[in-house]
């Protein structure tokens, strides 16, 4: 099992990077999307939440998001997000 | 389901989460490029279809997969399963056919490979019938609701938004629980209404959590910077 940090960084990540998503989605219509399709590049935070995540707790950060975003809150979860890795980064910046 | 954006944020959120590597397609005619183990093996065209890359060889139960995490996703964010038609409705020329009509805009329904039934409404110019201003819609409701107004059958003025929902019923369950003003009658009147908010806006209702995630987190956090 990965580092407690770790797998509290991959989370929060993977959190902030989706509050960002869902403002930027925000009003947006499908026609708009297309012309610009953001969040295709997800996988890299689903990839580290795997890599220090249980598969159990990736699946409930997953279902939960939304509600833990708005439970955590957006700059508790900036704080986290900003902290590097133990053992350096190896996958996604921040 | 809203718009096909809240199906594009969950499919590839849910194929990372199976293996595959999502990335920006460089071709205008699709959306994505799906890699598994390093290969291109599909692309998910802007007609929401799943092609293969015919210049690799991918075994077929890494595309059924895909397939199936793309029809799951659909199911999730809650697509029409029900037809809403018989063969009595009038067919349109598109394809789709006619569930109603009044005050020249329409609402009618297509049955689409990965979306379920599709629904839309629009306005036909008097003059020219020319097909105006169609909006797609992905729920019955939805699509019922806007047909009424945009045709005249209900004043618009007269409806509550979704977000006016959310506003008041925030604002309700606050007061059932703060204000101890509130008599024993109102608190059951103002309990009904949140029940029939929570009716309408399925997702007000407190989900449970089977893993107590936000202690745990927090705990964790709080260590980390020292607090």
């Amino acid at each position: 099992m990965e580092s407690k940090r770790n797998q509290t960084i991959a989370i929060a990540r993977f959190l902030v990077y989706k509050n960002n998503l869902n403002k930027q989605l925000e009003g947006m219509s499908d026609e708009e999307y297309m012309k610009n399709p953001l969040g295709v590049d997800v996988g890299q935070y689903v990839d580290d939440l795997m890599k220090y995540c249980s598969e159990t707790t990736v699946d409930t950060v997953l279902r939960h998001q939304e509600d833990l975003i708005l439970r955590i809150d957006e700059k508790y979860l900036s704080i986290i997000a900003f902290m590097p890795y133990d053992g350096g980064e190896q996958n996604v910046g921040r | 389901m809203r718009s096909k954006i809240d199906f594009y944020k969950q499919f590839f959120e849910q194929l990372a989460r199976r293996g595959f590597e999502v990335k920006h397609s460089e071709s205008s005619d699709y959306l994505a490029d799906i890699y598994h183990k390093q290969q291109l093996v599909a692309f998910y065209t802007k007609a929401d279809t799943i092609e293969k890359n015919p210049f690799v060889s991918t075994k077929d139960k890494v595309l059924n997969l895909i397939n199936d995490v793309a029809k799951a996703t659909a199911l999730k964010v809650g697509i029409c399963n029900e037809c809403p038609y018989t063969e009595e409705n009038e067919k349109l020329p598109n394809g789709s056919y006619k569930l109603a009509e009044y005050n020249s805009v329409t609402l009618s329904c297509k049955l689409n490979h990965l979306f379920g039934y599709v629904f839309s409404t629009y306005r036909t110019a008097p003059d020219t019938n020319q097909i105006m201003q169609r909006q797609f819609f992905y729920n019955k409701e939805f699509a019922g609701q806007d047909f009424a107004k945009r045709s005249g059958l209900v004043d618009e003025k007269a409806l509550f938004t979704e977000t006016e929902l959310k506003i008041i019923h925030s604002n309700l369950v606050k007061m059932n629980v703060l204000d101890n003003n509130v008599s024993n009658d109102d608190r059951i009147s103002v309990g009904r209404i949140v029940d029939k908010i929570e009716d309408i806006i399925p997702e007000l209702k407190n989900g449970d959590y089977d893993f107590d995630f936000e202690n745990e987190f927090m705990r964790d956090a709080e260590i980390e910077i020292g607090v």
